[in-house]
Formats: C-alpha cells, sequence, structure tokens
C-alpha cells in the first residue's frame, strides 16, 4: 500500500511542477494555446515540483503556520487545480507527447525509456522492503520530519548546547542543515501518518527522472540509439550510486542530480542564450543549498566556472592565476595575518583561517592518497567509471571544444581540486580514511561527470566515425 | 598504432563494462535474497536490525514507565547516554514521543531538575558483564542526586533530583 500511497506522492510532486510550468509558459512567455508535454518536460516538473514544495513548506514554516492534514490536502490538491483550472479557461491545449522528435525517435525513444524503468524498478524491488536504513535520514533528517508531526510544524529544533540551557525546544542532531530532504518526508506524514518505507518510491522516481533527462540531452547532442542505451545501462549499474537510491534517506544523490540540472541549464544558456535557460538555470542552482550545506560550495563553484570559462580571456585568466600563485605564496612565506575588527578577530594563516570566530577552518596535511586511490579504483563502488578519467582529461585539455564545453571542464577540474584540497589539508581527511564520506562528496560530482564522459564520447566516436567513412571513400 | 575502428571502440568498452557488472550483479541478486530473508514482512517497518528489536523494547518499556511517575510533564526531559553510539541515538530516536537527547559525555551540571516536572537519565550498557547498569555507570561517572526509577543488567532509568 505504500508503494500506490509513495507514487501518489510522485504523482503530485509531477503534477505541481507541470502546472507550475505551463502556468510559467502561459503567463510570462505568452504561448499559443496549444501546450505539448513531453517524458523531457515532465521529468523537469518532478524536480521543480520538489523545489516548489521545500519552498512553499519553509515559507509556511516561517510564518509559523501549523499544518493540519485537511490544510495539506486542501494546498496539495488545490496547487496544480488552479494553474489547470486557469488554462482550462483559457481554452489552453495539453498535448502529451513521447519525445519533441517523436516523428523519428519515437519507438527508440520508448525502448530506452523502459529499459530505464526495468533497471530502476530491479532497485526499487530491494528498496520497497527496507526500513530508514541510513544513518543521516534516522538521526537527521526523518527525525526533524518526526519531531514537526509530533510537537508541530513550527517547534524550535535545536543542538544539544542550546536545548539544555532552554525550556522551549526539541533536541535535533542536525539543526543547522537545511530543511530540503525533511520536508519531502513531512508532506505526506501530514496526511497519512508516519508510514515507515512510503518515501522511498520518491528517491528511485528521483533518479528515474534524472536518467530521462540525461538521455534526452544526449539524444539532442546527436547521440546513437545504440550508446545512448549503454550510457543508461552504465549510469543505473553503478554500485555506489545504486545503493543510495535504495537506502533511502541519504540527500547526496539529490544534490548531485540538482547539480547535473543547474550545470546543464547553464550550459544550454551558453548555447542558446534565452530568458526561458537562464530561468532554469536561475532555479536549480538556488536551490542546491537547500538540500545540504555543500550546496553553497558547489553554487560558488559553479558561478566561477561560469566567469572563468566564458567571462574572462586568456590575459585575465593569467592575472587570476598569478594572484592566486602569489596570494598563497605570501601566505605561506610570511605566515599570514590576523587583526581585530569591533565584530571579532580576523585570523589568516597557514594553520588556520578563522573570521570572526563564525567561519572557522584548520588546516594540517594528511596523506591520503591510498584512500583516495582505493576509493575511486579499487573497492567496486564506482565499477570502471574513474578509470574513464585520464580520456576526459586529456580529451579537455587538447581538444578545441566549445564554450559550454570549457564550461564543463572548467567546473569538473575546480571540483577535483576543491576534493582534494578538502581531504589532504583539512579535518576531512577523517573521513577519507573512512571511505564512505570520501565517496558521498564524490558521488555529488558523478551525474555530471557522467555527462561531460557521454559528450565528449560521444564527439569522438562521431569524429572518429566520420573519418573513417571519409578514408573508406 | 593500434585504430580500432569507431563502432569496435564502443563494442570494446560496453563488453568491459557488461563483464566488471557481471560479479556485482550477482552479489546484487544474492543481497536481494538475503533481504527478502531478513525482511520477510513485504513491508518497510521501524525496526533495522536485530539489535534495533531490542532496543525498541527497552524503550517501549523506558516510555511507559516514565509516563506513569508522578512529576511527569510534557516538558520532562529524558537524557539518554550509552557508550555505544548507535544504541543512544536508536534510543533517541524511538523515544522520540519523549522530550530526549542523547549526551555524549556525562556532565552532572547539565543535569538540572525542578520538582514542577521530573527529569530522566536513561543509561544503556549491554555489555554482558554480570554487574547491573547502575553499578557500572556510577563506578565512572559522578552523579550525586537521584531517584532509581528502574533498573536491570542492560539499562537503567533515575530520576535527576
Amino acid at each position: 500500500m505504500n508503494t500506490v500511497f509513495g507514487f501518489i506522492y510522485v504523482v503530485y510532486l509531477v503534477l505541481t511542477g507541470l502546472s507550475f510550468r505551463l502556468f510559467w509558459d502561459f503567463m510570462v512567455n505568452n504561448k499559443s494555446m496549444k501546450l505539448s508535454v513531453n517524458m523531457m518536460q515532465l521529468a523537469h516538473s518532478f524536480f521543480i515540483g520538489i523545489v516548489l514544495t521545500i519552498i512553499i513548506l519553509n515559507i509556511l514554516q516561517l510564518l509559523k503556520v501549523n499544518l493540519s492534514d485537511t490544510w495539506v490536502l486542501i494546498y496539495m490538491a488545490l496547487l496544480p487545480m488552479v494553474i489547470i483550472l486557469l488554462l482550462k479557461l483559457n481554452k489552453t491545449v495539453v498535448v502529451f507527447t513521447v519525445s519533441e522528435k517523436t516523428s523519428y525517435f519515437g519507438l527508440k525513444n520508448l525502448l530506452i525509456l523502459v529499459f530505464a524503468l526495468c533497471l530502476l524498478l530491479f532497485i526499487y524491488l530491494q528498496s520497497s522492503k527496507l526500513p530508514l536504513l541510513a544513518w543521516d535520514a534516522w538521526t537527521g533528517w526523518a527525525a526533524k520530519a518526526q519531531l514537526w508531526l509530533i510537537y508541530g510544524f513550527d517547534v524550535p529544533l535545536l543542538r544539544l548546547s542550546q536545548w539544555v540551557n532552554t525550556d522551549s525546544g526539541m533536541f535535533n542532531l542536525i539543526p543547522h542543515y537545511p530543511d530540503g530532504i525533511s520536508l519531502l518526508f513531512y508532506l505526506p506524514a501530514v496526511v497519512l501518518g508516519w508510514q515507515e518505507g512510503l518515501i522511498n518510491i520518491v528517491w528511485v522516481s528521483g533518479f528515474f527522472f534524472f536518467v530521462v533527462i540525461l538521455y534526452h540531452k544526449l539524444i539532442e547532442q546527436g547521440a546513437s540509439f545504440k550508446f545512448v542505451l549503454f550510457l543508461v545501462f552504465l549510469i543505473c549499474s553503478i554500485p555506489f550510486v545504486n545503493v543510495h537510491i535504495v537506502f533511502v534517506g541519504y540527500a547526496d544523490i539529490w544534490l548531485a542530480i540538482f547539480i547535473f540540472l543547474a550545470i546543464t541549464a547553464l550550459y544550454d544558456y551558453c548555447e542558446f542564450k534565452t530568458a526561458h535557460n537562464f530561468y532554469r538555470f536561475a532555479f536549480y542552482a538556488s536551490s542546491l543549498p537547500m538540500f545540504k550545506l555543500e550546496g553553497w560550495s558547489w553554487l560558488m563553484l559553479i558561478l566561477f566556472s561560469y566567469v572563468f570559462a566564458l567571462k574572462m580571456n586568456l590575459r585575465q585568466r593569467m592575472i587570476l592565476g598569478f594572484g592566486l600563485v602569489l596570494t598563497i605564496f605570501i601566505w605561506l612565506m610570511l605566515g599570514g595575518f590576523s587583526f581585530l575588527t569591533p565584530y571579532g578577530e580576523i585570523i589568516i594563516s597557514p594553520e588556520q583561517i578563522d573570521i570572526f570566530s563564525k567561519f572557522s577552518i584548520n588546516f594540517n596535511f594528511s596523506n591520503v592518497s591510498s584512500n583516495i586511490l582505493h576509493a575511486l579504483f579499487l573497492s567496486g563502488n564506482w565499477s570502471l567509471l574513474w578509470f574513464t578519467l585520464p580520456f576526459v582529461l586529456c580529451y579537455g585539455f587538447f581538444s578545441k571544444s566549445c564554450k559550454q564545453n570549457q564550461l564543463l571542464t572548467t567546473f569538473l577540474l575546480s571540483s577535483m581540486v576543491g576534493i582534494l584540497l578538502l581531504f589532504y589539508f583539512t579535518y576531512a581527511s577523517e573521513f577519507a580514511k573512512d571511505t564512505t564520506s570520501l565517496n558521498r562528496i564524490i558521488l555529488q560530482l558523478v551525474p555530471t561527470y557522467v555527462y561531460y564522459l557521454a559528450i565528449s564520447a560521444n564527439t569522438y566516436l562521431s569524429k572518429k566515425s566520420l573519418d573513417e567513412q571519409s578514408q573508406n571513400k | 598504432v593500434i585504430k580500432p575502428q569507431a563502432r569496435w571502440l564502443m563494442t570494446m568498452i560496453s563488453m568491459v563494462w557488461l563483464l566488471a557488472f557481471v560479479p556485482y550483479g550477482f552479489n546484487y541478486y544474492k543481497q536481494y535474497m538475503w533481504l527478502n530473508d531478513i525482511y520477510p514482512e513485504g513491508k518497510a517497518s521501524s525496526i533495522i536490525n536485530m539489535v534495533d528489536d531490542v532496543l525498541s523494547d527497552v524503550s517501549q518499556q523506558v516510555y511507559t514507565l516514565i509516563v506513569s511517575e508522578e512529576f511527569f510533564a510534557k516538558n520532562s526531559r529524558v537524557y539518554i547516554y550509552s557508550p555505544d553510539r548507535f544504541s543512544k541515538l536508536r534510543l533517541n530516536y524511538h523515544l522520540k514521543n519523549l522530550n530526549s537527547a542523547v549526551l555524549s559525555y556525562m556532565n552532572s551540571e547539565d543535569l538540572a531538575s525542578s520538582r514542577t516536572q521530573s527529569n530522566y537519565l536513561l543509561i544503556y550498557d549491554n555489555d554482558n558483564e554480570n554487574t547491573s547498569c547502575q553499578e557500572k555507570f556510577l563506578k565512572t561517572h559522578q552523579l550525586d542526586k537521584f531517584r532509581t526509577v528502574y533498573s536491570t543488567e542492560d539499562y537503567c532509568l533515575m530520576e535527576i533530583l
């Protein structure tokens, strides 16, 4: 029964996102009376539905609105209904199509879709029976949702030090983390009560819709049917990815998908500078911090990559690089500096960076090379995925690629440098030694990496194929 | 120099990936059968393993004991302490209906109480030794004012005075 309720919840998320998209098209773009909807749009609608649900519930929480099950039902039904009614009143026709390129890719598109569904159904067979096994879920995300259910949506959640010194509020291990995943747990629980396993289908659906977007993007790039089919199998057969779909409750897989959505929206914006692409990028990029605190770092990396790859010329890049090297040199040689301000002390030294005691990070080199190599190549978590890294790096450096590919190369390289700096020079080295946290941060990059790998391989193979054909002639 | 044709290159890569998948796929299937044995109900429950089954029972007993106490109030607090991280976190998860928190270390100054409401300390120490949980705890920790509500070898519940 939970599968059915979970499926209804997924349909609700799709409808919410879809009605918002149709409304946006209708109101902002003032499109014609016929709006077509394809699988790619349904997939995007699901993710838009998730972000909208989180934003709306965050606002209600901020306004201290205590949700009862009746109000939630009204809210859940109202949002899509009002928009669909609005479209009906304006005699707008919504047409469903399998693909934008139905005429020549319809059947093959359907085959890929069924193949992806079968692979994910195999994963869901395992996931559907499992309780909340993920530590992050039952200690943090789900625990927050359960506390809201019992003590009210507006109950303050506190750390132990705060909880001990105050009379109101409830203890939670991660009150400082964003509430995105907890709110996804919370909404169906207000209506049905806490149902273990109900949310499981949302995780597998999220991954299914990601696969749909990935293969549609590859079709747009001109990839062949066999190539797309292989890529779908590849992404669905990476062991660590499967673990994060089966063990429901980790936020990393969502962050990974939304990083992919934001970076591909920016990729499209670089290719076609339309308002639609820009809004899509802004929407997905701003949703990153709703899932995990790391979302802020990823957001900054995406913006940095955009400025570096598309807004800077070679001279500006050289100046930036030189400035960076000089800063690090002075910082290490002169031993840094510290000074007192009315707001607190600022310390920037080779040992630590401390800004007003609000942001503090200590540096200490740890050699975690063997842990990183083991995690990427030997642990079996990633199958053979990271063995493709030399090809991708060579291709990124030596091929004459377009601006949007340069954006992806910059993003992937800066992310990898960031991850390595984090694990070699900060306390995070401890997490690298237990390999789980290391793999989880790598997971956040995997969908974007697979996309980059796919378009690089597709371009390389197409070029090679064309060369062979011209030689044969 | 070996220069394979594009389609052969694609076929080779696919085959290698498929070969790497075979042991994982086989293992995945075994895991699926194994999970069928562990969770035979056909639907997810709130118990995650056998240790958690015991902890769930303990938390139900603790809940019944606390709510039947004379000075129990809605804002009464339950501090949970255990040398085992999993046990204390799971107990906190099961006792979400009470105002509970896990202590990472014992600081008796944190455990303030008043007579308008009672605050409780739950200690769980299941190390199979032949002494009571409370005795083991008091040998290593300073706690002066308390009343024992219930005590077994594995856990003890104390009201902080």
